[in-house]
């Protein structure tokens, strides 16, 4: 091993090795990459050649064939079009999501590890009333108080699910706080923010970024959960998890309906699930 | 060997238990705060009615075996059948009748449902005659007034009015009709079983067993597993599994029109709706020939008014309103609506024709329907939002004219009296005109219509009502799905009620039977004291 190499080209070499997770993140780029893109593949004159919401109720229900390659729903709306408009709903949902539990979680615990005290019981006690809560209950709880939409279930997940983040980073700073460089930058006069967020913060990321991985697949998991009580994006906006949602009724003959955004969500979470692992592993240093 | 009776599929046999689906638990097994049809669907057997309807709806003796009604309508005297008893082996009363109606009436119970039919109700005049005999009086004649009496579940008052009328009857009952309470487990199951001390011809069946299947393809699951002996089943699984071999041996596969409708209510307190333009524009993009087609597979009828087909007061003239978007757009430039900055949203006065839609989260098919609408407004510059409610939330705002636009259904009554739902006396939070129509035309045939007692010039006032409702369009009416029911083959003598279905009417459900070779839902535990675990 070169001390040459830097922390983070080393996790990615020991990342790399592995090959299920290379291929669980090739397959995560390429699903995002699809979402990315979804606007201009499937509609009426792309590769996929329907527009995600057009209905057509003569052609309802129709199994997979050479014109709707996986089927059509109760509204004869292409399943593969909406399916790949779905995946761009469910993917900023899971990183939207993760990424306000992420800022919320490492700023409350940030403050809560570095100062100790009273703001340490204060956000110990709130973490702990939010965790009171079943998780479930407390997004639905949010979601019905407000108009489901894309965004309050981008909001309502993230500031449910930022407790693990905030001990995560608690626990690095009251571990890394009293270390010399922490001590170099308080003896250098820098301010509280400075050393925080510049030299705390940074050290203290990694471990909160497998989390976040699992937190990804997990927003998707609700996500689909919350679409399918009824709770979920609004019609006529494709989400996995509403196009489950659809299919329960038609799940003795529609079965494309219930497989493919299944199918979806399965591999999508079982692949965020992979490279969280594998990071882990590829994290510590006691894997060598 | 015994000797027995010859078995065949036409001589009822007595005996044997019959589970049926609940859509949903019971609120309360009390009959006077019955709020849903499930209530009602329980109650029936556990409690007997004043009047019944028959077949084809109209009233039949019942509690009351015989009765008259003075010249002037207002007095309506009961003749109570002398055998009639409470499960607990006391006689019913001409006073069980009047704690009845008064605990009907009374503001504090809450009793929403059925109060409606007792507004005109006089109190103070209502007496007991004889020991047999009971008087009510009503300070309005009311042509529909008699059948507000198959609502009137008669409770024992020596029961019933000990300890809180509210609370203490939710999981308790004591009543006249065939059957008493054996148990309920709330959420999942009542049971009920024949009384053998029964004062009136009795059912055939031994046990009713309802349980608690609230998911349609679960409940459709469990009878073809034969857990369960009917459900109602939703016109897909109908359209898919009624004709497969091997389920035709062994269910039935029924379809009837019952007395309901679907519609769009349009708020007219909201000034987009307040123009009748506006709602005929918004009611002719929804394309009801393809819906009924594809949808339901043509076992849905489109709907003119307020009346459906099987009503005699229905206007067969009226015509339905045409799936005609491009007649919609004119319709809405008609009405000041213009897609001025060519953002392909319609405006006026720089505001956009906006609005939410409230559709019952769960129900798949309206949140199909709410679906197609958007698409098709959409196309003509007409943003619509489909809000998905929880049920009891969506009937909250609804019924309290909180609402922009909603997609539901009504219940009718058999009558066609419409004072509660289109007569502008009739406002939310009093009544049930939850559109905020108002047209004094359509008052006075409202009110000509319910103080008419002749049949024949009711029919032409309600005639006239369809044309009138028709042109201003308070509602958008859809269409009428005819119901699908699957029930068991091994059950025998299941009819077919007209407007009512399979149940409530007389004899209804109490001439279903089981032939003695069928009977796989028998089991000893049953038989034995009430409460031993099966």
């Amino acid at each position: 091993m070169s001390a040459s190499q830097s922390m983070a080209a080393l996790t990615w070499s020991r990342f790399c090795r592995s090959r299920l997770a290379t291929a669980a993140l090739v397959y995560v780029v390429v699903v995002a990459l699809v979402a990315a893109i979804a606007p201009l593949i499937a509609n009426e004159r792309g590769v996929v050649p329907f527009d995600p919401n057009a209905t057509d109720l003569a052609h309802r229900l129709e199994p997979p064939d050479s014109q709707h390659h996986l089927g059509t729903d109760d509204l004869g709306r292409d399943l593969l079009s909406r399916m790949i408009h779905g995946a761009r709903v469910s993917l900023a949902i899971g990183l939207t999501a993760t990424l306000i539990s992420l800022i919320v979680g490492s700023f409350l615990g940030a403050l809560a590890g570095y100062y100790g005290g009273i703001v340490d019981w204060l956000v110990s006690r709130l973490i702990e009333i939010v965790l009171c809560f079943p998780f479930l209950f407390l997004v639905l709880g949010i979601v019905a108080l407000f108009r489901p939409s894309l965004w309050t279930i981008m909001i309502a997940l993230g500031l449910t699910s930022w407790t693990t983040e905030a001990r995560f980073i608690r626990g690095e700073f009251l571990r890394i706080r009293e270390m010399e460089f922490a001590q170099a930058a308080r003896a250098s006069g820098a301010r509280d923010a400075r050393i925080i967020f510049r030299h705390l913060l940074p050290n203290a990321v990694a471990p909160v970024l497998v989390s976040a991985s699992f937190g990804v697949a997990n927003a998707i998991l609700t996500e689909s959960a919350l679409s399918f009580l009824g709770l979920g994006v609004a019609v006529p906006t494709a989400s996995w998890g509403s196009i489950l949602s659809i299919a329960e009724q038609y799940i003795d003959f529609a079965w494309w309906l219930v497989l493919f955004p299944g199918l979806a969500i399965f591999t999508t979470v079982a692949a965020f699930n992979v490279i969280g692992d594998r990071f882990r592993d590829a994290l510590d240093p006691r894997s060598e | 060997m015994r000797l027995a009776e010859p078995a065949d599929d036409l001589t009822p046999q007595s005996g044997g238990t019959l589970v049926r689906r609940l859509e949903s638990d019971v609120v309360t097994l009390n009959p006077v705060l019955a709020t849903s049809t499930y209530d009602r669907q329980v109650d029936n057997y556990l409690f007997t009615p004043m009047v019944y309807f028959d077949q084809n709806l109209r009233c039949i003796p019942a509690l009351a075996e015989k009765w008259d009604i003075s010249a002037d309508g207002k007095i309506y005297t009961f003749r109570l059948n002398k055998n009639a008893t409470f499960s607990d082996g006391t006689r019913v009363l001409p006073s069980d009748v009047i704690f009845t109606l008064k605990k009907i009436v009374d503001p504090e119970m809450e009793a929403a449902q059925i109060a409606d039919g007792f507004e005109e109700l006089d109190l103070a005049n209502t007496r007991v005659v004889d020991d047999r005999t009971v008087a009510v009086a009503f300070k309005k004649a009311l042509a529909s007034q008699l059948i507000r009496f198959n609502n009137v579940l008669v409770v024992p008052e020596h029961v019933y009015g000990k300890g809180n009328f509210k609370t203490d009857f939710t999981s308790r009952a004591v009543g006249s009709g065939p059957y008493r309470l054996v148990r309920r487990v709330p959420g999942q199951e009542i049971l009920l079983q024949l009384r053998s001390d029964y004062w009136g011809p009795k059912p055939y069946l031994q046990n009713v067993l309802f349980k608690v299947i609230i998911d349609a393809t679960t409940a459709w699951n469990a009878l073809k597993h034969n857990d369960i002996d009917e459900t109602m089943i939703s016109s897909d699984v109908w359209l898919r599994e009624s004709r497969r071999p091997e389920l035709v041996k062994t269910v039935d596969f029924l379809r009837f029109y019952t007395l309901n409708y679907n519609y769009v209510a349009w708020n007219e307190r909201n000034p987009l709706f307040a123009d009748k333009r506006v709602r005929r524009a918004l009611g002719m993009c929804i394309d009801l020939p393809s819906i009924i087609n594809n949808m339901y597979h043509g076992t849905a009828r489109a709907m003119n008014g307020p009346f459906t087909p099987d009503e005699w007061a229905y206007n067969p003239a009226v015509p339905v309103l045409p799936f005609d978007p491009v007649g919609a757009k004119r319709l809405l430039n008609d009405a000041g609506w213009f897609d001025s900055k060519n953002t392909g949203v319609l405006e006026r006065d720089g505001k956009p024709f906006k609005f939410d839609m409230y559709v019952f989260a769960g129900g798949a098919t309206s949140l199909t329907f709410a679906q197609l609408l958007q698409e098709e407004l959409k196309k003509i510059g007409v943003v619509m939002n489909v809000v998905t409610l929880e049920p009891a939330l969506m009937f909250q705002r609804v019924l309290a004219g909180n609402y922009e636009s909603a997609y539901i259904g009504w219940n009718l009554d058999p009558d066609p009296d419409q004072y509660v739902v289109f007569d502008s006396k009739s406002f939310p939070p009093r009544g049930q005109n939850v559109v905020f129509y108002s047209n004094p035309v359509a008052d006075q045939l409202i009110e000509a219509g319910r103080a008419e007692l002749d049949p024949s010039k009711r029919v032409k006032i309600y005639q006239q009502l369809n044309e009138v409702l028709a042109e201003d369009q308070p509602y958008t009416w859809t269409i009428q799905v005819s119901v699908k029911w699957a029930v068991s083959k091994r059950v025998k003598g299941v009819k077919i009620g007209r407007g009512w279905g399979l149940f409530t009417w007389y004899p209804g459900e109490f001439d279903w039977w089981i032939p003695r070779d069928q009977r796989i839902h028998d089991r000893p535990a049953l038989a034995q004291v009430p409460g031993t675990k099966r």
